[in-house]
């Protein structure tokens, strides 16, 4: 089907994974899955409680998949004490080292998912900006972050490449840039309508934007995650390596129980740092989840 | 808390908590659990099938008077106002659990 769709981005994703599996579970319905919300109750009372939560999410303490159609009849998801989030984008908060009392800057937080999953794991001590630059999508943002209780964000509203002049004053930073979504087509096949390689070429130089600012803003010793749902290398790996290039950045191993391979060390004409090899690249066939891409890496 | 120190002109600052009433404080659902947790009285417990009509936005015919938080189970499911008959509903349409009661059944018994 994609091949009708989208012939280009057809090509291009075999040469990125090219095994037959990656397309068989790009029209597969994807699995829905929650995240219990530790700012309001207990996950084991909520487990005991809930019916509709079955597997547990192997890298995600508070995750689960569930069965159900639409959760406007479950009382939890009205109360904020479970959150619909899709279970990769569940590892960057995980992989951040969070803590109570820190400073955190979420430079896309909109819908909000990974900032209300930040705000648990600190409990709701210290310091989130939530940033997004559009205004309907900090709406949503807000919304979210009322209704999982969320007291410590400040929701800002700028464009994140602004960031880079507030050097050196987060513990941590998040940067899950927008992205020319291929990860994400078994959940919407407009992504698939929507792709062509000029979009990433464009999305990509914005993406190098973004981490240099968010890397800036980072204090010495802090960590940087860098995440996107796409499967494209311009998007990812190459704005990995541009800020490794750039900047005294060190990358660091992702150890998580998950089914991931390395980032690329080369795509096509385009080379790579060796270290980018420590980067996560999630393929749908993989977990059967979404496709996602998560780098870690630290201020030195 | 601590108080955040970064010097950013935000848009929004924590959450909604509540309102002061001239006879009481009418707490959001989210103001309901951080009070609901350290309080002393004010407490109405409710059992699954009042919590889902409470849930529906239903009022619940329980003898109480003044503001008070509504518990079930470790939930706090939100603010309410009894006129000695029952207790009048606050929760926001937008936070309602929208099918009949007899098919809202997430929760095991």
């Amino acid at each position: 089907m994609l091949k009708e769709i989208n012939p280009e981005l057809y090509e291009r994703l075999k040469l990125i994974d090219p095994s037959e599996e990656i397309f068989d579970f790009l029209e597969k319905p994807l699995r829905k899955s929650v995240r219990i919300n530790t700012l309001k109750a207990r996950t084991e009372y909520v487990i005991g409680r809930l019916k509709i939560l079955e597997d547990r999410i192997p890298w995600c303490n508070e995750g689960f998949y569930v069965n159900v159609k639409d959760f406007s009849s479950i009382p939890e998801h009205h109360l904020g004490i479970i959150f619909p989030q899709s279970a990769v984008s569940m590892i960057p908060p995980v992989i951040m080292e969070l803590e109570p009392g820190i400073k955190v800057l979420d430079m896309c937080a909109a819908p909000g998912a990974k900032t209300t999953q930040i705000a648990q794991y600190m409990e709701n001590e210290g310091c989130i900006v939530a940033n997004d630059v559009k205004k309907e999508r900090i709406n949503i943002l807000i919304s979210n972050l009322q209704k999982c209780g969320v007291l410590i964000a400040k929701v800002t509203m700028m464009d994140g490449r602004k960031f880079a002049k507030f050097e050196n004053q987060f513990d941590a930073v998040l940067v899950d840039a927008p992205c020319s979504n291929i990860g994400m087509i078994r959940k919407n096949y407009r992504y698939a309508k929507l792709w062509s390689l000029k979009l990433s070429l464009n999305l990509s130089k914005i993406q190098k934007e973004l981490i240099l600012a968010g890397y800036k803003a980072l204090k010495p010793g802090g960590i940087l995650v860098y995440s996107t749902c796409t499967l494209e290398p311009l998007e990812n790996e190459a704005v990995v390596d541009y800020l490794l290039r750039n900047t005294n950045a060190e990358i660091e191993k992702i150890n998580l129980p998950i089914r991931a391979i390395e980032g690329f060390k080369k795509f096509g004409d385009l080379e790579f740092l060796d270290e980018v090899r420590k980067c996560l690249r999630i393929h749908p066939q993989m977990n059967d989840t979404e496709g996602f891409f998560v780098a870690k890496l630290i201020k030195s | 808390m601590k108080k955040c120190d970064l010097k950013l002109r935000s848009l929004q600052d924590g959450i909604y908590f509540g309102k002061i009433e001239e006879d009481g404080l009418r707490l959001s659902i989210e103001g309901s659990f951080l009070v609901g947790k350290i309080a002393k009285k004010g407490i109405v417990e409710v059992n699954d099938e009042q919590a889902i009509r409470w849930l529906k936005g239903e009022e619940l015919k329980i003898p109480y008077r003044g503001y008070c938080i509504l518990k079930w189970g470790e939930y706090f499911i939100g603010c309410g106002k009894g006129n000695g008959n029952k207790i009048l509903n606050f929760v926001s349409k937008d936070r309602r659990v929208s099918c009949p009661t007899t098919e809202v059944g997430s929760f095991r018994r």
